[in-house]
């Protein structure tokens, strides 16, 4: 199966970067909507989140984790450094759910990181999402192509 | 949310007035499903719950983005981690 999304804009209010177009007024991102459940059986969505190959794992606010009940793991002394300030990590396992506008579905349970650092975007990292899948950015089209791979959670695909 | 609420979502928010978003710099708003209005603001998810059930509201019947206005700064993803 493979999920298909547009890239999304985010405006600009000031002036083009030079590696910009002369004039553009916004910036195209591999930004997908995530719905996050939790096993309290609630969920959260989020419109934006980044499908990034250069974060090690999947992130989302701490907060996240209390609204659904995540059972978080003993804590670790694993942190990130968000602005040059050290945020601890908290871990613990939700369902992850990306929907295309096709219809295409995919869930999976997923081990991820909680912080209380302001990221602007949920990261959807290597662990717990990018492992699981096979990621084509196809730039001059502005879309992302996301497919199952022999190690996405086979039970729990949709 | 359904696919096909999600789809009218993107499509809508999409469309979202730029110029209506700037008084959200830095805070999580939460989008009602069609992406046409936003239903509350704070400065963290768990303030933007609070205030989405203060607005008799079901969290799982909205939609959550952290806006920052961009001027000069450039988005690094997972490297601003580093």
């Amino acid at each position: 199966m493979i999920l298909r999304f547009p890239y999304l804009t985010e405006p600009l209010f000031g002036p083009p970067a030079p590696a910009l177009p002369a004039g553009a007024r916004s910036r195209w991102r591999p930004l997908v909507s995530l719905t996050v459940q939790g096993p309290n059986g609630r969920s959260v969505v989020f419109g934006r989140a980044l499908v990034d190959p250069g974060a090690d794992d999947t992130v989302l606010p701490l907060d996240v984790a209390e609204l659904l009940a995540v059972p978080l793991y003993p804590a670790t002394s694993h942190s990130l450094r968000w602005r040059g300030q050290h945020h601890p990590l908290r871990y613990g396992q939700v369902t992850l759910e990306l929907a295309d506008d096709e219809g295409n579905v995919l869930a999976w349970p997923a081990i991820v990181a909680f912080t209380t650092a302001p990221v602007r975007y949920p990261l959807l990292g290597v662990c717990g999402c990018l492992e699981f899948l096979d990621v084509t950015f196809r730039g001059a089209e502005h879309l992302i192509e996301l497919q199952t791979n022999a190690s996405f959670p086979q039970a729990a695909s949709s | 949310m359904t696919v096909a609420m999600m789809k009218t979502y993107r499509q809508n928010r999409a469309r979202f007035p730029a110029s209506d978003l700037k008084r959200y710099d830095g805070q999580w708003v939460a989008f009602s499903t069609d992406g046409c209005r936003i239903v509350a603001s704070g400065e963290s998810v768990g303030q933007v719950s609070e205030r989405v059930s203060a607005a008799r509201e079901d969290l799982q019947d909205v939609v959550l983005e952290r806006i920052e206005i961009e001027t000069g700064d450039i988005q690094l993803g997972g490297a601003e981690l580093l």
